[in-house]
């Protein structure tokens, strides 16, 4: 079938003249030729740089291990999983470093002990006072200040996302690239994209995301935020193309995938199989926990029963909470369609 | 009916239809006839047995999914749908005065310093800026399913709308019922809501505020998703999956007859002897025993009961997170 009226757009590289094929809201472009990237006004935008990416065998050696470490009480995972797809390609990047200083104000409620009398009547009808602690609530003031200096990336396509792809991002580090060159990379066939994104329009949405991040961040602690000042200061933007790689795979005839980090062919973010038997112990593990919450609670009430029972009621309890976490353990299991486990 | 304004050609439109494709040169243009350039694509990247096949393999993982499904499913319908979205980078900056809320503390705590036994709220003057960078996508048709309008645009590389690769698979090209201008003004409108919403979190009451809302490329693009159907048993379930990523937006299932059996079988077990356990815990038939014990394994086996249960009789749909 012919592939025609695709109409791309052309870029007249600014540096050797060649033609570049681009797609039509890309906002900076890689000349496919001499590898310099310019924004589509042809103005230069600073260092490009790229991190070198594994070939296929090595993303699949990465992904075996993986398996082999995810893999359980699963012995075949590795020898049974079957590749199905596992491409590359390259996503454009934003990073820089955010320094963030927030100032806020807000309030929290805290308990307050208060040590109380009362008078009670005892069994034989006499009255008497008894001390005991109560709590009030107390509102605290809270004045303080946030600062930061974290790394922010982004993914520079409008409106993408893709699996892993928040795992991904914080993979990537400066200190492993090099002065992009797609000669490098050329034999791997990967798909390169460039940027719809701008340096500019980058900075301000990361302002906006540390400035949003600083203050969920305040609120966490406060009962109420009354204010929340952030000033935001981005540096070293930089542009980078990174390899990013999801490898699909069969294993007895169900889907999984898998996103690797095409840099170190490590995955960042894969879901493993859970298998019947897997269930099955996980299910019997849940009716094991059920017994021992069982034992567990018997003990317990009867420690509330004797007189010098506190021991045996403690570790009632203890073992009561064990087996009720055993059982809600082992019934998520029983009941999950796959695990989904970070690099 | 419309005529395309490029080639002549008769095609047909739905009510509220504004930005019409036409289905023989693919030329986007608005009801007027005017050309409309900013209109990309994303190519499709799985055929129609690819989606049917990564539909099978990743639908027959889910729970109580039929062992059989991948070999026994007939597909009754394959569509592929081009659904238009609209997409919008809006930058705006908001200044406001208003009243922010703020508080006076009375009255240490002697037990802990640096709490109060009473507080009064009071307004106060506040003013103050926010700038944000917002991309907003809006579909281009209404009524859409939530999924397949929340699904994330591809990252695949776009392109120029090529009516000639929608026709490979007998796409059916959806035209929008909004126009750009529509877009734009829907864009800025959730901007301006986003804003306000900044606002809000710093202040109660807003007296004053101006916006500098600026709408600016906007473009459309059309999204292929293979609208799947297929039998099996005597039902069918729909599906829907992303033609360019594979990715499953949502997808019906069956589940096992010996699936549900079990799980409302073995549920309908647990529950009884949950129950009976807890009656013998407390007394309800007249004897009481293992009162600890009972309480806490038969309150257990309850929930796990009722929860095989649910799981057995209930039919849910699965979607592939992104």
């Amino acid at each position: 079938m012919s592939k025609e009226g695709q109409a791309a757009d052309m870029f007249k590289c600014p540096v050797c003249n060649g033609n570049v094929r681009t797609g039509p809201d890309d906002v900076v472009i890689t000349c496919t030729y001499c590898g310099n990237t310019t924004t589509i006004e042809g103005k230069a935008i600073g260092d490009h740089l790229m991190e070198m990416a594994k070939d296929a065998q090595e993303r699949v050696d990465g992904f075996r291990k993986f398996l082999d470490k995810n893999k359980g009480m699963n012995k075949s995972l590795v020898q049974g999983a079957q590749v199905v797809e596992n491409n590359l390609i390259f996503v454009p990047v934003w990073t820089a470093k955010v320094k963030a200083d927030s100032w806020y104000k807000g309030y929290r409620t805290v308990q307050v002990p208060v040590q109380k009398t009362r008078t009670v009547k005892d069994s034989q009808g006499n009255s008497r006072t008894e001390n005991y602690t109560d709590y009030e609530p107390g509102y605290e003031p809270v004045q303080s200040e946030i600062h930061t200096d974290t790394d922010e990336r982004l993914l520079a396509r409008k409106g993408s996302r893709f699996y892993g792809l928040d795992e991904y991002l914080q993979t990537i580090d400066l200190k492993d690239t090099v002065p992009y060159s797609f000669e490098k990379v050329k034999d791997m066939q990967p798909t390169m994209l460039n940027a719809e994104i701008g340096a500019e329009e980058f900075e301000k949405t990361v302002h906006g995301r540390v400035a949003d991040k600083h203050r969920s961040q305040a609120k966490s602690g406060l009962t109420e935020l009354f204010d929340c000042r952030t000033t935001t200061n981005v540096r070293g933007t930089t542009y980078l193309q990174a390899p990013f790689s999801l490898v699909r795979y069969k294993f007895q005839g169900e889907l999984y995938k898998c996103a690797l980090d095409g840099s170190t062919g490590k995955v960042v973010l894969g879901e493993i199989p859970v298998t019947k038997s897997q269930r099955m112990m996980w299910g019997i593990m849940g009716f094991f926990g059920i017994f021992l919450a069982g034992v567990g609670g018997e003990f317990a009430y009867l420690g509330t029963t004797l007189t010098d029972g506190t021991a045996v009621m403690i570790g009632g309890a203890i073992a009561a909470i064990v087996g009720v976490a055993l059982t809600f353990l082992g019934l998520r299991v029983l009941l999950m369609t796959q695990r989904e486990k970070k690099g | 009916m419309a005529k395309c304004a490029f080639c002549d050609a008769d095609f047909n439109t739905g009510p509220g239809d504004v930005l019409l494709v036409c289905p023989f040169c693919g030329t986007a243009q608005t009801t007027q006839g005017t050309k409309y350039k900013e209109h990309y694509m994303i190519r499709v990247h799985f055929d129609t047995t690819e989606a049917e096949t990564t539909l099978l393999d990743w639908v027959s993982k889910q729970l109580g999914a039929p062992g059989d499904l991948g070999s026994v499913a007939r597909f009754v319908k394959a569509e592929q749908i081009w659904y238009p979205f609209w997409v919008s980078r809006v930058d705006a900056q908001s200044t406001y005065s208003g009243s922010g809320r703020d508080a006076n503390f009375y009255d240490e705590w002697p037990q802990k310093r640096g709490a109060y036994k009473r507080i009064s709220f009071f307004l106060k003057p506040e003013s103050g800026e926010f700038v944000r960078r917002h991309e907003i996508k809006i579909p281009g048709v209404q009524g859409l399913d939530e999924d397949v309008k929340n699904q994330p645009i591809p990252t695949k590389a776009k392109e120029y709308f090529s009516h000639a690769h929608a026709e490979e698979y007998d796409g059916k090209v959806l035209h929008s019922q909004m126009s750009e201008e529509q877009a734009k003004a829907a864009a800025k409108q959730m901007a301006l809501e986003k804003q306000t919403a900044l606002i809000m979190q710093e202040v109660s009451k807003i007296d004053t505020r101006q916006d500098k809302i600026d709408v600016g490329e906007t473009f459309l693009v059309h999204v292929p998703v293979w609208e799947l159907e297929y039998r099996y048993g005597n039902k069918k379930y729909k599906a829907s999956v992303a033609a360019s990523t594979g990715y499953v937006i949502e997808s019906k299932y069956p589940r096992s007859a010996a699936f549900r059996a079990a799980g409302i079988g073995v549920g309908f077990i647990l529950f009884l002897v949950g129950a009976g356990l807890l009656a013998l815990a407390t007394g309800v038939l007249g004897i009481q025993l293992l009162t600890g014990g009972g309480l806490v394994s038969g309150g257990l086996l309850v929930i796990m009961g009722l929860l095989f249960m649910y799981k057995g009789a209930s039919r849910k749909e699965a979607k592939e997170k992104v």
